[in-house]
């Protein structure tokens, strides 16, 4: 075995671990605030999670969706706060790259130098000494280190745990909330128990590391905060008095820049979005944004109460339309096309081609529900009206008024939602009429709504009105490629 | 098609709908027609924020045949026709 230290590259990836992993807890913390209650079943039934985090009482004699359920979390926790899910996802988004990034190379140089064999466990016999370092410590005295290695049996098998169990198994479970990954992917959903049981995991997973946190630094402090933190610093015992002071230095540092950050943020949401967006999107479009969705759910797995996000709009026509079964109902397909059309409801429910498709839905708070959604494979709408060669995007528009129909989100305005030509030819990309057998209700779009099953929810526009062939989407609303992106800071491209 | 959310009303139910457009003095927003028939009513209290429990928008319409937009609706309570003899 190697002589065992603590070489710059072991102490250098632990500094900027602490980084990215601070960033991860705070706006993991802002995520769950956005639906603060966790399930073991993929129909998120209201009032089956197993831990909320929330008092809010849901009413039951009034519509209300998954905005109305989201919490205002405190910046001291989350990462913005005050229910900025969209920030927080890109702050969760480039602190995983960041801290995945660090893991691998960290992993990598373990191996090259041979300082995995801090790690290794060479005898079974390291278990009861482990035990045994445990009652040392809760006897308040220290257990001594194993001959030769920098740990003793109890810290050699916890940090191996962390490094090679619990990070690993935190970003298998995040994978698994990716609606693309679970799209292409269904049975490695099923691998973790269902999408809610990998989000809880994913919770408890958050929780262990906590746990460690607290724990581990406590022993540093018992251990001796200078000599320990030397380590870590300088690489060996050495200047206690001055490792204490930079790495409190450090501490209030890391405090600071977290204070920076949230108040840039906060600031200047769309700044962050762009820069931060850059990082992730195209990280995005590399890995998942080509992923087409192959699922196939029985009808036994059917959500009985699919949830519902988005309230339907309020105008007089629509509920006049309603009332009337949708029968005055019009599709307009327009913009950039040879060949523009308008379809009525009747068009749309005796084309040629009419598919059904049982499919998990991801909603961008956390939420699954799993539905059968039948209708216009969106391709053949595509392919009648002809896209010009230069068009690159789709734009979806409804007849949800946000300002007026959905007072728990900020902004107004008209709800679209503009997605990428390509994904258009994707087989599970259909304009749903049908939902479970029936007509689409209205809570859930009616008369149609599209279906766009390797992204979040809220891409799926619904009460749709109008289809818009584009080459640039800079010029409508603040020019993001959607409400929710111009409104709430969300991406436009959303497989995770 | 009839969506879930509507309701199918019965003969008395329908009658009763007229007598309410005929004492409000209803006429078609298009051509000016009081002559109505009636179809579904939809429930809007749960589906809409901004309208009260026990409110329908009852589908009517305009029985003149040369109406531009002969589907319209008339906004009752629960009380003013649903229910049965």
């Amino acid at each position: 075995m190697p002589e065992l230290d603590f070489p710059a590259w072991i102490r250098i990836t632990h500094f900027i671990n602490i980084i990215f992993i601070s960033f991860l807890i705070r706006s993991g913390i802002e995520i769950l605030g956005t639906h603060p209650k966790l399930y073991w079943n993929d129909d998120s039934k209201p009032g089956s999670e197993w831990a909320r985090f929330t008092r809010k009482v849901m009413p039951k004699d009034k519509l209300y969706d998954i905005l109305d359920e989201e919490e205002d979390y405190s910046s001291a926790v989350a990462m913005p706060g005050h229910k900025q899910l969209g920030l927080g996802r890109h702050w969760h988004f480039v602190s995983v790259l960041g801290w995945i990034l660090c893991g691998l190379t960290y992993v990598i140089l373990l191996f090259a130098t041979g300082e995995w064999h801090r790690f290794w466990p060479y005898s079974w016999a390291i278990f009861p000494q482990a035990f045994e370092d445990m009652v040392t410590y809760l006897s308040f005295d220290l257990p001594p280190t194993l001959p030769g290695e920098p740990y003793n049996a109890l810290q050699k098998l916890t940090y191996g745990a962390v490094v090679f169990i619990l990070a690993p198994f935190q970003i298998l479970t995040g994978a698994v909330q990716s609606p693309a990954i679970e799209a292409r992917f269904p049975w490695y959903v099923r691998m973790f128990g269902g999408r809610q049981w990998a989000r809880s995991l994913h919770f408890l997973a958050l929780l262990a590391f906590l746990v460690f946190i607290v724990i581990h630094l406590f022993m540093v402090v018992v251990h001796g905060f200078g000599k320990e933190t030397a380590k870590m610093i300088f690489g060996a015992e050495v200047y206690p008095a001055a490792a204490t002071i930079i790495a409190l230095a450090a501490l209030a540092g890391l405090v600071v820049l977290h204070w920076a950050a949230t108040k840039y943020t906060l600031a200047y949401p769309r700044s962050t979005q762009r820069i931060l967006g850059k990082v992730t999107n195209n990280t995005r479009r590399v890995l998942l944004h080509r992923l087409k969705s192959r699922q196939d759910y029985s009808k036994a797995d059917l959500t009985p109460e699919h949830r519902v996000n988005g309230k339907p709009p309020t105008s007089e026509e629509y509920k006049i339309m309603a009332a009337h079964n949708f029968a005055d109902y019009t599709l307009e397909v327009g913009g950039l096309v040879e060949r523009p059309m308008i379809f009525t409801l009747e068009d749309l429910l005796t084309f040629p081609t009419k598919q059904t498709q049982r499919v998990l839905h991801n909603c961008v708070q956390g939420w699954t529900s799993i539905g059968e959604w039948t209708g216009v494979p969106l391709r053949q709408i595509v392919e009648l009206v002809r896209p010009r060669p230069e068009v690159r995007f789709i734009c979806f528009w409804t007849m949800q008024d946000s300002g007026r129909d959905e007072p728990s989100a900020p902004g107004s305005g008209q709800f679209y939602e503009v997605i990428d030509l390509h994904l258009a030819y994707h087989e599970q990309t259909i304009l749903a009429y049908e939902m479970n057998g029936g007509p689409l209700p209205i809570t859930h779009g009616a008369p149609l709504r599209l279906r766009l099953e390797t992204q979040v929810g809220f891409k799926m526009a619904k009460w749709i009105e109008r289809i818009e062939f584009l080459d640039d989407y800079s010029h409508i609303g603040e020019g993001m490629g959607g409400w929710r992106e111009d409104n709430v800071y969300y991406d436009k491209d959303v497989e995770i | 098609m009839i969506i879930r959310e509507n309701t199918e009303l019965t003969e008395s139910q329908k009658r009763r709908v007229l007598e309410r457009v005929e004492e409000r003095n209803f006429t078609c927003a298009s051509c000016g027609s009081g002559d109505f028939s009636v179809r579904e009513a939809l429930e809007m209290g749960f589906l809409f924020l901004d309208e009260e429990h026990g409110t329908y928008m009852v589908a009517l319409t305009c029985a003149n045949p040369d109406c531009g937009a002969p589907r319209t609706g008339i906004r009752l309570y629960r009380t003013e026709f649903l229910w049965d003899e």
